[in-house]
């Protein structure tokens, strides 16, 4: 990859791929595996952009793909098959960020399912819902009921946590 | 009075500290490790399935009254984890103080060389093998009453009793098994590998077109 490449494509969208790599790890080593990984993903699949979408919109939608698959495979890996849950080691609490109640927040959004999450994450970042949709590949209509139903489940988890 | 999540995220990032970006070093070096991990461990096992088969086969001909003939497969096939186990040493040679690209550059010229030093050897160890498996049926043929009446009544030139013909078409089978023991032992290495092979083989050019770029 171009140091050109990562400056202008991936540097301007870095957040995105650091707030989704976050959600879908638990520890800062799995982090900068899965940050490189997306990185990577960005630069092979950068010939199959062809502006039907935003450029930003793109790396959402490799980030999420990239991470759902890292996660798919640690899971088989580790043969763990819940889908709703993740293992004891993961709900310790994180310190990835300055601010403790993003920390809660990232830990409360990493007990939610894989979608869930990456729907959460894009309703964070103002997506509008058929954005969400079209980088999730569901349906919009149903965006709006599963985001309230999220907040419900995040708002249950950070209760009392949170002041 | 509580924050709302969306209060909470807007806060939490708006430090533009809080978004440290990791360095992009050494982006293939936990990959290198794990595809060449992964062909080892396949290695391994492959070794183990062989030994198992081997002893399995032994007592598999011992029943069919052939134990020769199993003997002498179980010592070819120890033979040929021997020199497996003997070729994965060789292994140890690869310099891992190499960047990743390096490596795995090494280890694949190390996988080639071992499958044609490996083609070398298989090109004798097909025919045998299936020389020997044929005793049983031999053994079967000669020592049941019917067959070895009609063999004996059948006119034909016989050696060992059995049909002389039987062994030229055996022989020719073996004699093609040499000749194409190369691109069996290729489709039999590839019905285990391929996959790991490939999956190498993209990593590697797509490492080079990275250096490249």
């Amino acid at each position: 990859m171009s140091n050109d490449f990562y400056r202008l494509s991936i540097l301007p969208n870095v957040a995105i791929v650091i707030k989704i790599c976050r959600a879908y790890t638990n520890s800062q080593e799995d982090f900068e595996d899965y940050y490189q990984e997306v990185c990577l993903q960005i630069w092979r699949s950068k010939d199959n952009f062809h502006e039907q979408c935003e450029w930003s919109t793109w790396v959402y939608k490799i980030s999420l793909n990239v991470c759902l698959t890292l996660l798919k495979k640690k899971k088989k890996n580790h043969q763990y098959f819940a889908s709703d849950s993740l293992p004891e080691e993961s709900m310790e609490e994180s310190h990835a960020f300055a601010d403790k109640s993003l920390n809660q927040l990232y830990d409360a959004i990493r007990q939610l399912s894989e979608i869930d999450r990456g729907v959460i994450l894009l309703y964070l970042e103002e997506k509008s819902y058929q954005e969400i949709a079209d980088i999730i590949g569901t349906n919009a209509n149903n965006i709006g009921v599963r985001i309230k139903r999220i907040k419900e489940r995040l708002k249950k988890i950070l209760d009392g946590k949170i002041n | 009075m509580e924050k709302s999540i969306e209060t909470i995220w807007n806060k939490g990032f708006l430090d533009s500290d809080t978004l440290v970006v990791p360095k992009l070093n050494n982006l293939y070096n936990k990959k290198s490790k794990t595809i060449t991990d992964k062909l080892k461990r396949m290695m391994k096992i492959n070794i183990y399935v062989i030994i198992i088969f081997a002893i399995l086969n032994l007592g598999l001909y011992a029943a069919l009254g052939t134990p020769y003939a199993g003997a002498f497969i179980f010592f070819l096939l120890m033979g040929v984890c021997w020199k497996s186990m003997r070729q994965a040493k060789t292994m140890k040679n690869i310099d891992t103080s190499l960047s990743s690209y390096e490596y795995l550059k090494s280890f694949d010229s190390w996988l080639k060389i071992a499958i044609s030093n490996s083609t070398k050897v298989m090109r004798f160890f097909y025919p045998l093998v299936f020389l020997a498996a044929l005793m049983p049926i031999v053994h079967a043929m000669k020592s049941g009453e019917v067959t070895n009446a009609a063999i004996l009544n059948s006119g034909f030139h016989l050696i060992y009793g059995i049909p002389t013909f039987a062994w030229i078409i055996a022989i020719v089978i073996a004699v093609l098994m040499f000749v194409f023991g190369g691109k069996i032992y290729n489709w039999d290495v590839n019905l285990v590998y391929k996959r790991v092979f490939i999956k190498l083989e993209n990593m590697i050019a797509e490492m080079k077109e990275l250096r490249n770029e």
